[in-house]
Formats: structure tokens, sequence, C-alpha cells
């Protein structure tokens, strides 16, 4: 399905794959599944990403992204983090992107988020993505979070991931539903 | 796989509270802890702690052997006991990440299915999640009526659980989820945002093959309020398919939704506004005065802030500035702001864009910037640059020296194969369409193969450089560029420089001596194939070049090409055999074994009304040029005027499937007849058409090219030429008879039996008709090239139509009538209106420029009227496009 490698032997400044990392066919912003609907491969977030400052993965969660390629895309991401999250303000998102293929990351106390998203989650959906998911992190820790503090509270972060993409797909999007679900709590406004 | 996370023990913080938690983590004692589950008094909190263990290990990377794995998930099953609501969310997830094999679920099956039917609604939506996450079809079966409750469940959590399992479920069990559109219907109007948005998603998936549903869906949510901006944006999607495909079945007429796009523009969310924009820009054969909010808007987001909305917006006007580069360049200003954009994707979009909107005038100081930002970006970003910089060249051949310049700057820099090549094929391209440019581009080649690494390129500039070098003033100089090859480089190389320098040799006399004493020299090369060139070209060179015989045999032999398809030469040399008969070239076939022209009706892709010539249609004469030119009957009739779309000769599904393309020349007509024998037992040989031209009496036919052999499946041509009064529109119908011998195909063996019988097959009737002698070509300013042509050729005449369909119907008929480009989107008719101006322009045969204004009046009764106005080159062609018109 879905996504091939990334090649992780980027521009530094740029940030940028050098390669294609899209499959073929889907030269453009992917209207094709409009056009040609009895395509199945549904649209996906193709994967999330928690790492430290120096790299070291602390969640990894991949949809539709083949076991062997997995390896790749996080060297990819940790090194695009590496060339241009340094100096930047919390939950200022930054973007990159190649072809069909969209990858917006931030920095959120101590911890880089990276969400890599294809078709119909392109650079703006996944912002809306990257943003629920920082309010929740946010949230559940009470600031923006450092490593010790992501890793403390790293069972409930991982159910509030777990109640806003289910299997690659965007489900919940609001911090305070969220806080309440993970605490099995039915959401205020039902 | 991952290496286990280990916060370093830093000097700095040695502070305990520094400590990973999961510090030296081990799945053997995670995988020990976990029997804390089996314990009969749960300890709930310590039980979700070791659950949070495992998805620590799980989200590493880390791999659970298949036994480990079970043993886990058995352990787990067990947790449904305890009532704490941390733990049970906790369960939830972990099954859902152990993802158990399909004997195993069923141990939790029936927890689950308790759970899907509990008072809790936070167990109900969960459990459904788990169930639809690792069941399977039979399964399914049991819980469909569960799930089909849940979509309508009071508790939106609920039911958006069911609604995206759906979702996912609809991949693997289609026929099932199908049947759940009623409550999916009702999801739809929900007054919880977010299961309005899984409802729509779903809904949509599931009618997305029956458009009238997916339409009425659209028209009646359009209307009504949508509450989320996600839903939307689905919402404008849905739309955008919907106008796709009614644009697809009448041209004319007003857009429907457009309105509804319009005010989307509007909405308060980005992501809607961005959605609706490139819907917008998106639409087929959108017009300038359509696309203008989405520009506007779009180009606000130009300067904001946020990079997301910045590269967005770039990224969509890039696309707009491919098809409709005018309507983009109010935006240029703010473009050029973002040349110095931090993120390299924002300005590399900016500068394509702006490349592709700038005038003449702002070249050299893009140019300038460009310099600056080349040196650091990579070169996937470079490569696009510099096809953006070729197509700018093309357009402005007066700047080739500023442009020029700048592609052998950054030839000289580092770069990969694709860069370079992208740069050497601009410059190749470049001195092929701007003589002016030749040699200062020539001398850059020369420059750039003294020192390049790359074989390929070196093999393809020298061949180049042979072609085009002895034809400039000084071909001198460029010997020793070439001979330094020789000396210096690898085999492929050398054989390629010694192949040039016989090519100066043969063109210019003067240089000749010369060159002889350098093939001389390389005879003792250390490479067969360098000294083998150099003796025969020695050998062809060195003959008595005075005697013209000779000469041309020479150059025939070096600049000549092959003259048959390189697909069939190599398919000849793998079937021939070593043997005393030499191989013969001439016993190659010329002919092109399948057809080399996609020419299934394309889906009905409307060319712009703006800027120049349709694409499509160029390319596909092009392809024929290349085609007819290879069949030397017709090579004196000049360059190809025009080829018209196939014209069905056969009805569907009969034993021959014929059709035919006319192409026109200025003295000739030659009529291309695609024919596919649809019969596996049969194979057909000596295939023509017999064209009765009686009724056609300005024709008469002049050759006649046979398709040797039609076997079942694979489509030939055959041709029939005629010639016509020079430059005249000449009209006439031509009978067809499809004449053939016929051999019986023995459908297992798949080999023809000796003998044939003479056999034909009555064909369609064949018309040329004036539109046969129109071009579509645009201009770009209609008002100025109307300006520009003397009004002493006008020539202006009334029409009635009669009684028409409406307005859009009769503007729409008079274009097919005459065959001409629309321009400026004249040829979209609002609906309700009652009169319509539209713009028309075109080539007519003998390369006159003609331009019409028609304006259109309906009346009460739905009589049409109609003013023509045509100015053309020559007022004789304005008078018979009046006569095109009064005879239609």
């Amino acid at each position: 399905m879905g996504a091939s490698l990334p090649n992780p032997d980027l521009d530094s400044q740029g940030g940028q794959q050098k390669k294609d990392p899209t499959t073929a066919g889907t030269e453009e912003r992917s209207r094709s599944r409009l056009l040609h609907p009895s395509n199945p491969i549904p649209e996906m977030i193709l994967a999330v990403l928690f790492t430290n400052t120096d790299g070291n993965i602390l969640v990894e969660r991949f949809h539709g992204v083949p076991a062997e390629e997995r390896l790749h895309w996080r060297s990819f991401l940790v090194k695009l983090g590496a060339d241009n999250l340094k100096g930047t303000k919390n939950e200022e998102l930054l973007v990159a992107s190649h072809k069909s293929v969209f990858v917006v990351y931030t920095i959120l106390g101590d911890v880089c988020i990276y969400v890599v998203g294809k078709d119909e989650y392109d650079e703006l959906a996944l912002a809306e993505l990257i943003f629920v998911i920082t309010s929740s992190v946010k949230d559940v820790c009470g600031k923006p979070p450092t490593e010790r503090l992501f890793l403390d509270h790293y069972g409930k972060i991982c159910l509030c991931l777990d109640e806003i993409i289910w299997k690659g797909m965007l489900e919940n999007t609001d911090k305070d539903r969220i806080r309440r679900l993970i605490r099995l709590k039915a959401p205020t406004d039902a | 796989m991952a290496r286990p996370y280990v916060v370093k023990k830093d000097d700095d913080h040695d502070d305990e509270a520094e400590y990973s938690p999961f510090l030296g983590l081990e799945k053997g004692t995670v995988l020990q802890e976990a029997r804390v589950f089996n314990d009969p008094q749960l300890d709930a909190r310590r039980c979700a702690q070791v659950i949070t263990k495992l998805l620590y290990l799980l989200n590493q990377g880390e791999a659970f052997t298949k036994v480990e794995a079970t043993e886990v998930f058995f352990a787990v099953t067990k947790l449904f006991q305890s009532k704490d609501t941390t733990l049970r969310r906790m369960v939830y997830l972990i099954i859902k990440e152990l993802s158990p094999s399909a004997d195993e679920v069923i141990i939790v099956t029936s927890s689950l299915m308790k759970d899907m039917n509990s008072k809790i609604d936070m167990y109900r939506a969960n459990a459904i999640r788990v169930l639809s996450k690792i069941t399977d079809g039979t399964l399914l079966m049991q819980i469909e009526r569960y799930l089909k409750q849940a979509i309508v469940d009071k508790n939106p959590v609920v039911a958006s659980a069911a609604l995206v399992s759906g979702i996912h479920l609809l991949q693997t069990n289609p026929e099932i989820v199908k049947r759940w559109s009623n409550e999916v219907q009702e999801g739809v109007q929900s007054r919880a945002a977010l299961v309005q948005f899984h409802a729509l998603a779903l809904l949509h998936q599931i009618r997305q093959n029956d458009r009238l549903a997916v339409s009425k869906l659209v028209t009646s949510l359009t209307r009504g309020s949508v509450r989320s901006p996600l839903a939307q944006c689905l919402l404008i999607r849905y739309t955008s398919q919907v106008i796709h495909e009614s644009s697809m079945n009448s041209q004319t007429g007003e857009r429907p939704f457009f309105d509804y796009l319009e005010s989307c523009l509007r909405h308060k969310a980005e992501l809607v506004i961005f959605e609706a924009a490139r819907a917008i820009t998106e639409l087929s054969s959108v017009t300038s005065r359509e696309l203008s909010p989405a520009i506007t808007v779009l180009q606000l987001f130009l300067s904001s802030s946020k990079p997301i909305l910045r590269f967005a917006a770039v990224r969509t006007l890039n696309k707009v500035a491919m098809t409709h580069p005018l309507s983009v360049t109010s935006c240029n200003i703010d473009m050029e702001s973002l040349i110095s954009d931090q993120n390299r994707s924002i300005a590399t979009l900016a500068i394509t864009t702006l490349l592709k909107t700038g005038n003449e005038s702002s070249v050299d100081r893009l140019m300038k910037q460009i310099t600056n930002f080349m040196s650091d970006i990579a070169d996937e970003f470079k490569i696009v640059v510099v096809e953006a910089i070729r197509s700018l060249c093309l357009k402005f051949p007066l700047k080739y020296r500023s442009l020029m310049n700048f592609l052998s700057n950054i030839l000289r820099e580092e770069g990969g194969f694709e860069y370079k090549k992208a740069i050497v094929d601009s410059i190749v391209i470049l001195i092929r369409d701007i003589p002016d440019a030749k040699e200062s581009g020539l001398f850059h080649l020369c420059e750039f193969i003294e020192d390049c690494e790359f074989t390929y390129l070196s093999t393809q500039i020298l061949h180049f450089i042979g072609n085009e070098g002895p034809k400039t003033s000084d071909p001198s100089k460029y010997i020793r560029y070439i001979y330094n090859r020789v000396i210096l480089e690898n085999a492929t190389v050398r054989a390629s420089a010694v192949s040039t320098l016989a090519k100066f040799g043969a063109m210019v006399d003067s240089l000749k001596p010369r060159i002889l004493v350098l093939l001389r020299r390389c005879q003792f090369d250390i490479d067969d194939e360098v000294r083998d060139r150099a003796t025969l070209y020695l050998d062809t060179l060195g003959g008595d070049a005075s005697v013209g015989e000779t000469e041309k045999y020479v150059k025939d032999f070096l600049f000549g090409s092959l003259d048959v398809p390189l697909v069939n030469l190599e398919k000849s040399l793998r079937s021939y055999e070593a043997s005393d008969m030499p191989f013969d070239i001439y016993s190659v076939p010329k002919e092109i074994k399948s057809q080399p022209l996609a020419e299934k009706k394309a889906p009905g892709r409307k060319p712009t009304g703006l800027g120049g010539p349709p694409c499509a249609p160029v390319s596909a004469v092009d392809a024929y040029e290349k085609l007819l030119s290879l069949i030397p009957e017709f090579s004196s009739f000049g360059k190809l005027f025009k080829s018209s779309t196939p014209v069905e000769l056969s009805e569907a599904e009969t034993e021959y499937a014929v059709n035919v393309v006319k192409h026109i020349y200025d003295g000739h007509v030659v009529f291309q007849y695609n024919c596919t024998n649809t019969i596996p037992e049969q194979l057909l040989e000596n295939v023509t058409v017999f064209v009765d031209a009686s009724e056609a009496e300005d024709f008469s036919e002049v050759a006649s090219k046979p398709l040797r052999s039609l076997p079942y499946d694979s489509p030939g041509q055959t041709f029939v030429a005629f010639e016509k009064p020079y430059g005249l529109p000449a009209t006439g119908r031509f009978s067809n008879l499809l004449k053939f011998f016929v051999k019986e195909v023995d459908p297992a063996t798949v080999e023809a039996e000796e003998e044939g019988v003479e056999d034909e097959y009555q064909l369609e009737d064949l018309e040329i008709v004036p539109v046969d002698y129109m071009l579509k070509v645009g201009v770009s300013n209609f008002k100025n090239a109307w300006e520009s042509m003397a009004p002493d050729n006008e020539r202006v005449d009334e029409y009635g139509l009669g009684a028409r369909e409406s307005l859009a119907e009769a503007v729409c008929s008079v274009i097919n009538i005459l065959g001409m480009q629309p321009c400026e989107g004249t040829e979209v008719v609002p609906s309700n209106s009652r009169s319509h101006a539209c713009l028309l322009s075109g080539i007519f045969i003998g390369n006159v420029k003609v331009l019409v204004r028609l304006s259109f009046g309906v009346d009460e009764s739905k009589q049409v009227a109609m003013k023509l106005a045509v100015r053309s080159e020559d007022p004789n062609i304005s008078e018979r496009i009046h006569e095109i018109v009064a005879e239609a």
C-alpha cells in the first residue's frame, strides 16, 4: 500500500527529500480518488512520530507503510527535524513536501512531533492533526513536556493518539473531548 | 530495530528526575511482569503500568514473537474482570495493538459483545472500535445488528465509532456495510458535528459509484447546514466531483454549484477556504472570471505568518500558473518576497511560479534573484527551476543571452547526473529553437565536456556538436575540444569523439586534411571500437571527395538516419542467424507494428479559452507527422496542416473495426484508415481501402499504401492520398470499400493457411467538410488581435438560426460548425441570458489567421438570431467563413 521510501540522504538546508517518495502515478495532488472513485486505497495519515531532541524515538506509529520502509522513514524524519527544528518556537509548524507526500512537524517542549500524510491528508489537514496532538499532549502533561514528563504520561498519550487517529484516519479533533474519552467519560456535548 | 530509548546520564542533569521511567526496559522483563494480569486479586494501577510498558515497547518498533503476543493477549483478556475504567481503556488499546490472530479473537469476542451492549456509553464505543479492528467477515455478520444500531445511537461517540468502523470495514466487507446506508443517511442529518463528518464520508464511499445519489447528496447538503469545517471540506470535494461529471455532459450553460464554492471562500476556517479555492482552480475549462475570487484569497495567504498557509497558497497558485499564467500575475509582488523564504519548498514553488507568469521586462531581475537562490537548494528543486527557465527562454527568445549565461554558469557548478542532464537538454533545445543562441550554446557545451564526469552526457554532446558544429561560422574551433576527448576519456567517449571528428571532415573541406591526420592517430587506440571507427571513417573520407556521388554517400552515411524504426531493426537482428548471407537492412520492415497513437476517445478534455493553442491535439499532430513522414509516397506533400480526430467508419462490434483520420496538406489530403481485425480465426493480408471519389470532383487519387498484414487484434494502418486544388478548401464525399485477402487461422497453432480468398467489406462514407481546413488556435488577447487586423477584410452578416433548444445549444453548434477555438471563456453561456457574445479564433488553410465575433440573441419563442463578423488576413477567406455558416 501507499508510501514508498523517502531518501534519508536529504538536502540539509531545505529539509526536503531528494528522491520521489511517492507512489507512481500520483503526480498531482491526487484528486485521482475523486475522479476514479473505484480506487480502493484510502487516503492515509502515513506516520506519526515523537522523538526527543536527540532524535531518539519516543512513539512511532505507521499506517499502511510496509515494515521494511519504516526505518527509512524514521531516519528521514529525524534528519529533517535535526536540520530545521533548532531555534523553532514551541508549536510553530514547519512543512516539507515532495509531490504528494507531505510532512508537517513541530517541537513541543523537549519533544519533536512529526506527521506524514498524502492525498487528502495534505499540509492543511496535517496541520489540523498536529494541532490536536499538541494540544492533547499539553493537556495530559499540563505544560509543554520535558522528556521525563512525557514518559511519565506515556500511557495517557498513547490513549490520546488512539482517540485522534484510527488506522490512518483522523477521528477526534477536540482536546477536551479526548481528555474525557481516555478516561472513558462521555464527552460533555453528549 | 529501534534503539531502546535511554536518557543519557549527563553531567548537567544528573538529577534523579531526568532518568527515563523506562530506563533499561527489556522485553523479557516486561513479559514476566505481565503475569500480574493473571492474579486473582487484580491491582488495576499496576496492570495499567505494565500495559504502558508494553505499549512503549511496541511503539519503539519492538516486535513480539507469535508465542509472546499470544501469551500476553490471553493474559490481557483476564483484565475484563476489572471494573476500573482507566485499566479498561488501556485494555482496549493493547488488544488493538497486539492485533490477535483470527483463532485467538474468539477469546475476547464474548467480552467485547457484552461491552457493546453495556449501559456505559464509552464501553460501547470502544468495544465497537476494537471489534471492527480485529474482526473478520463471519464475526461481522453476528455483530452487524449492533453496529447498525450504534450508528443511530444518541451518544455521538458511539455513533462516530460505528461510522468510522464502517469506513474501515467497507474496504474488506463492502456488501455488508452497503446495507447500512439508511442509518448512515440519518447520521448525515445529525446535529453532532463529528457524527455528520464521519457519516458524510461513509455515505459518499457507499454511494460513490451512483452519480445520481452523489449529486442529490451534494444538492441537499449545499443548501442545508454543514457543522464542521472538516465535513465542509468533504462536501466541497464531492461538489467538485459532481461539477466535473456534469460539465462532461454539457459544455455549455452555467456551472452548477459555483455559487456554493464561491461562498466557501468566505468561510472562517482556513481549511475550508483552501479547499474551495483549490476546487475552483481545478474546475475544467475554468474562466478567468471564475478564477479571480479564488486567486484573491490565495494571494492573501501568501503573506501569512504561518509557513503551512504560505506553502499551501503558493502550491495552489503554482498549479494555476501552468494553465492560466495571466490570472496569477496579480500575485507576482507577493510571490517575489517568498523567494527568500526560509522554507525551500515555498521558495522553489514561488520561483517556478514567477518564471511562468513573469513578463519580458522582469526576466533579468528574476534571474539575479534566482542565482543567489540556486546555491542553497537540492538538485531536485534545481531541475524544476532549470525546466522553468527553459520554457521562459522559449517564450522570450530575445532574452536568450542572460538565460543561456545562467544555464552555463550552473552547468559549471557541482551537481548530479539528472540535474546536469536537465541543463544540457535545455541548452540543446535552446540552440535548436533560437538560431542566435547556437554559437554561444555550443561553446558552453564544449567547455562542459572538458570536465564532464558523465559518459552519457559527453557522448550526447559530442553527437550534437558533430551535427551542428560544422554549420557554424568557424568550425575549426571545436576540433580541439573534440580531440581532447580522444586523448583523455574512456573508450565510449573516445569512440563518439572519433565519429564527431569524421562529421567535421565530411562537412568542412578545409578541415578535412587535418581531420584525416587526427583520425590516423586514432588507429593506434587501445580500444577495438575506437580503432574500427577510425579505420572506417578514414576509408569513407579518404575517397575522392570531388566526385559528387561519393560526397553525398559519405554525408548520408554519417548524418543520415537508419531510416527504419529501431524496434524493428532490433527484432530483425535478433532473428538473424549468422550465415553466408549478410544481414540486409532493407529486409527490415519500416511499418510500425502497433498503432502508435492513443486514439481511444479521450474524455472530452476541452482546451481552455486562454493562452496559446490547445496542447493535446498538437502533440497528436506531432505523432501523425512523424508517422506520415516515414512513408516515402507522402514525403513530397510538404507540411502537414491538420489532422482530424478519428471518424468511425464501422459500427461498434463488427468484424473489422475501421476509423479514419483525415490529414490535410496544402495540396493533398491523406486518409489514414486505422483497421482492427476482431476475428481470431482470420488473418487479413494486403488490406486496402477502395475509395470512390465520384462525389468529390476536386479530388483525384494519387497514391495508396496497402497494409501488408492485419492479424487478429493488432491494429494496422492503410493510407490513401488525394490531390486537391492547392490551398483551397475543397469539399466532397467519399465512399469506402475495404478490400483484402483473408486467410483462415487455426486458433490452436495460430498458423495461417497458405491459400487466401479475396474479400471486401463495405464501410461508411466519409466527408471532407470546411471544418477540416480550420485549425483551432487561440489568441491570448482577442481585442488586440482583432484591432490589429485590417477592418477592410471584415465581413459582417446576420443569420436566423430558427427555434433552438437553448441559447447555449445554438452557440455550441455554431462553434462546432466553424471548428474554431473559443477565446476568453466566451463559449460558456450564462443560463437565462437573452443574448451572448462569443469570440473565436483559428487558422484557415494557407495559414490565414481568422477571428470571429458572434453575437446571439434569443426571443420569447426561442428563435435565435446571430450576427457574424469575420476578420482575416484575406478578404476571400472572410467570405468563405460566411459561406460555411450559410451552407450549414
